[in-house]
């Protein structure tokens, strides 16, 4: 019987030109969206390429032609608009600290290269801008190691033969966490940062889209008053609730894969435009590590982690996010069945959808790119719809859930449940009529008021 | 009481403070066919609500096949089919995927090849038009697929509002012809409305004429007449409802 009614539903709703507009919009949002988002990146970094930035300058141990070295240093920065900070104000005040190995730069005169490390301020988020000052500082170090060796043994005008004199380790300092990242490559985080932002967001256009196929789907019953004979049919009510979340499923599962392709469209935009960002520096994304004496000489208790493991998601953390993507898609399931059940047609059901969507979308967008700490949590995390956005954020940070979080999912489980209930219960001519009675009164209360 | 298919007693139903039905009362013999009369706004299509469990009754109950529709709805959906007044059709299934899909909801995994061929006899549509979508049937094709679904599963008891609505003249006498020989053939009680006080005289053993929520005449044709001394069931309608005399 079961299977008899979601083969209605599916072949109701897959031959239906309406259904395929969002499967359209899933495909072309992405690539639309990394059309503004490349050309964004761009802008941000010609303007990190051309701020002024300050730095601390470290000398690990001594060596023949420091200060020299030193001494053209400070011109080659300043040319870069780079200014020298006084000792110690690397993390709080300075946006990079440079550790030369001062033993290194004689070797630049015996056919070596000068050894550095660039430890540069960077937050979640913004890991593409402090590249584009790290890079700069790089260039800098270059460009001064050319210098040093060509006036040491006077072949200026050689300047421009002298290729790669230096080795520049960079190792971005994540505050948030008090961690440096090694070994640095831009190009993961490029990877990761789309797989923190976007498993969750996928999930969530779909429940959308599940959303708005439910509705369309509940008021084409209404329109066509068809709900009446499946009500007086030998159904259980749930059964017709499983059967249109499943047929919105699957043309939802249809919308995702059009999305999917519209993503690796905007992957592939976007490792590109961060890989223009690689060719800044040539050799700046080695795979050298910094050596821990550095850092805990100047940083104290700093970890030193990988990329993937600053960014990764632990079992029981992978574990809440699954149950709040699958509360999500049924809640906006539900959601729509009563939105479709309270809509003479379908074209109500749009308007009412989509107005729902929009707030949605935008609660959405406020819980991903705001700041966690100013967001009021325990309210988003008991919604699924918006706990699903919120815990990918606090998932992906790589801790592991709290008591306060079990609890948090716990209600939304609880909510979820209620939902569905409702929907169950909303399924009886009765309710809706009532409800939609209930809606007349208010809207003509509401026109008198406004008359008078 | 288990001797009638249908048993409606006392049944009241309001709607916030506007009363649909007023305590109407009536039963139906097992086989038969019953006919609501009434005019626009009577309470035909609130008590066919009722009896098919889409909505509740205020006050009174009604039994049907020994469940009553207050109490054990979910066992009075096994054994009735409702016919709406105004039933359109799923747009982009056909219509033989929609006869398919009914007999498959009655009939779970058990063989559905003697329903469908009841439910293609029934509507009368041509093997081309069963096959395309229903968004480009005519309102009588619709209607004809309804009043197929309706009966191909012989329902216990087949509540029908309106059978013949939007269907032109030759029609209606087949889906009349159709409505009388299941009820015969396979012992189907049937209970519908009508606005043709014709299709009344013609499809129904006995009759309720219904006005403003109550029943003001009940029984056979002859019945009525005899009991307002009018010349024919027409003008014993209009007395009845009109409140002039015959």
């Amino acid at each position: 019987m079961l299977k008899a009614l979601i083969s209605k539903e599916i072949k109701d709703l897959i031959r239906d030109p309406r259904i395929w507009i969002p499967v359209v919009i899933g495909f072309l949002a992405m690539p639309i969206i990394g059309v503004i988002q490349t050309s964004f990146i761009s802008g941000q970094i010609a303007q990190s390429a051309a701020k002024p930035i300050s730095v601390e300058l470290s000398l690990e141990g001594s060596g023949n032609g420091s200060r020299e070295f030193l001494s053209i240093l400070d011109r080659v920065m300043a040319s870069y608009n780079i200014t020298l900070a006084p000792q110690g104000s690397f993390p709080r005040d300075a946006e990079a600290l440079v550790v030369i190995n001062a033993s290194s730069i004689g070797y630049l005169l015996i056919g070596g290269r000068v050894i550095s490390y660039v430890i540069y301020r960077a937050s979640f988020g913004a890991f593409s801008t402090s590249d584009v000052i790290s890079s700069r500082i790089q260039q800098a170090i270059t460009e001064t190691s050319r210098l040093y060796i060509a006036r040491s043994i006077n072949i200026t005008n050689y300047l421009g033969s002298i290729v790669s004199p230096s080795i520049v380790v960079p190792a971005p300092y994540v505050p948030e966490r008090n961690v440096v990242v090694v070994p640095y490559d831009p190009r993961q985080y490029a990877s990761i940062t789309l797989a923190q932002v976007f498993i969750p967001m996928i999930f969530f256009i779909v429940a959308v889209f599940i959303l708005q196929y439910s509705a369309i789907s509940m008021a084409v019953e209404n329109e066509e008053r068809t709900l009446e004979v499946l009500l007086s049919m030998p159904i259980p009510r749930y059964y017709i609730a499983i059967a249109k979340l499943s047929a919105s499923g699957f043309i939802g599962l249809l919308s995702l894969a059009g999305f999917v392709i519209g993503l690796l469209i905007y992957e592939r935009m976007l490792t590109s435009s961060i890989q223009s960002l690689a060719s800044l520096a040539p050799g700046v994304f080695t795979q050298l590590a910094i050596p821990r004496s550095i850092l805990e000489n100047r940083l104290g208790g700093v970890r030193m982690e990988s990329l993937a493991s600053v960014m990764s998601i632990t079992p029981d953390a992978a574990a809440i996010l699954a149950i709040y993507i699958l509360e999500a898609v049924l809640l906006s399931g539900v959601i729509g069945i009563i939105i479709g059940g309270v809509s003479s047609d379908a074209r109500m059901a749009q308007t009412l959808s989509g107005n729902i969507t929009f707030v949605l979308l935008m609660g959405m967008f406020a819980v991903t790119y705001s700041d966690p700490s100013f967001l009021p949590k325990w309210a988003l995390l008991t919604n699924p719809l918006t706990g699903v956005m919120l815990y990918s954020r606090i998932a992906f940070m790589g801790s592991s859930p709290s008591l306060d979080m079990a609890i948090s999912i716990a209600i939304s489980t609880i909510v979820t449940g209620i939902a569905i209930y409702l929907s169950g219960r909303m399924l009886s001519i009765e309710t809706l009529e009532r409800v939609k009675r209930g809606a007349l009164k208010i809207l003509r209360r509401s026109s008198i008021g406004e008359r008078r | 009481m288990l001797n009638y298919s249908v048993s409606v007693s006392d049944l009241e139903k309001y709607f916030g403070s506007m009363y649909a039905l007023r305590k109407i009362t009536f039963n139906v013999e097992r086989g038969s066919i019953y006919c609501l009369v009434g005019p626009n706004g009577a309470g035909k299509t609130t008590t066919f609500r009722i009896l098919s469990t889409l909505i509740l009754p205020t006050s009174g109950d009604a039994i049907v096949e020994g469940y009553s529709v207050v109490r054990e709805p979910a066992s009075v959906r096994r054994v009735i089919s409702y016919l709406p007044e105004e039933v359109g059709a799923y747009r982009n299934i056909s219509g033989l995927e929609y006869l398919e899909i009914v007999a498959r909801i009655y009939y779970g995994s058990r063989d559905i090849g003697d329903a469908l061929e009841r439910g293609i006899r029934i509507s009368g549509l041509s093997d081309h038009d069963l096959r395309r979508p229903m968004k480009q049937y005519s309102k009588g094709m619709k209607r004809r697929i309804q009043v197929a679904r309706a009966l191909m599963i012989l329902p216990k008891v087949s509540i029908l509002d309106e059978p013949t609505a939007s269907l032109d003249p030759v029609q209606k006498i087949e889906i009349r012809r159709i409505i009388k020989s299941y009820s015969k053939s396979y012992g189907v009680t049937v209970l519908m409305s009508t606005h043709e006080i014709g299709e009344a005289e013609d499809l129904c053993e006995r009759i309720a004429i219904i006005n403003k929520g109550s029943i003001v005449a009940e029984g056979g044709v002859d019945e009525i007449v005899r009991s307002v001394g009018a010349r024919d069931l027409e003008e014993a309608f209009i007395f009845l409802v009109g409140g002039g005399n015959a």
